[in-house]
């Protein structure tokens, strides 16, 4: 049985890869499965969503104590500010991302 | 010792080869033993209903439909799930594409990430997803 998983997100906001990554955190967390939710690269458009689906679905996820994360240095090339991102998102340095994998018994790509 | 292999396939069949690797890789897994769980995901969820031919000439050059159907998985999905793989569908992805109620390749079954998924995450030695 896997305990815990790391979904990397790298799709943009249009792409249904990036929805279906938040869907799947959704889903890991609520089945009782440690799940950590990693936006890079393109990925962290979905972070300056505003409305829809994929800001709601992360809403909800952090509001139930999942585990969101960004990657710094891929905010800073989008131009995307730290302190405007959700409340509960955790920013960390690409150097971090190892950590956060090693800590999973799996890790999957969006 | 027999493992558990679960397989996150998050591509159709056309528009690159990982359904291909996904569906030979279980295929060799399930051949040496192994137990095999395959979700479709996004636009996998394709190549889990059965192909409507159309009758008549395809309009389509040779060479190009040369090229074409060895792509195309529904029949090697449906020598997985004959040969014991369990292989489920997200019913959601398929409502996306309007094909939800079209049927399944033979043994293919309904489910969903909340359902299915999760019920296969229980039950897995390794999860590997294959996509882009």
């Amino acid at each position: 049985m896997i305990n815990s998983l790391c979904l990397i997100v790298t799709k943009p906001l249009g792409a249904e890869l990036s929805a279906l990554g938040v869907r799947a955190a959704w889903a890991c967390h609520q089945g009782g499965f440690a799940t950590k939710l990693v936006y890079a690269e393109e990925g962290v458009d979905c972070l300056a969503a505003g409305e829809g689906y994929q800001s709601s679905m992360l809403a909800d996820f952090i509001a139930a104590d999942g585990e969101v994360f960004a990657v710094r240095e891929d905010l800073a090339r989008r131009g995307l500010d730290e302190a405007a991102l959700p409340q509960g998102v955790a920013v960390v340095a690409a150097a971090q991302l190892a950590e956060l994998c090693e800590e999973c018994d799996t890790v999957n790509h969006f | 010792m027999p493992k558990t292999l679960t397989i996150l396939l998050m591509s159709g069949s056309a528009e690159n080869e990982d359904a291909e690797f996904a569906t030979r890789l279980a295929q060799a897994a399930v051949k040496k033993g192994h137990k095999v769980q395959m979700y479709l995901f996004g636009n996998a969820v394709n190549i889990s209903k059965k192909e409507f031919p159309i009758q008549g000439d395809l309009h389509i050059q040779q060479r190009l439909v040369e090229h074409i159907e060895p792509t195309k998985c529904f029949g090697r999905v449906a020598e997985l799930t004959k040969a014991g793989a369990d292989v489920s569908t997200c019913h959601t992805n398929e409502h996306a594409r309007g094909i939800e109620s079209r049927e399944y390749v033979e043994g293919v079954k309904w489910g969903d990430v909340g359902g299915t998924f999760a019920k296969y995450l229980m039950t897995t030695d390794v999860l590997l997803s294959v996509g882009h």
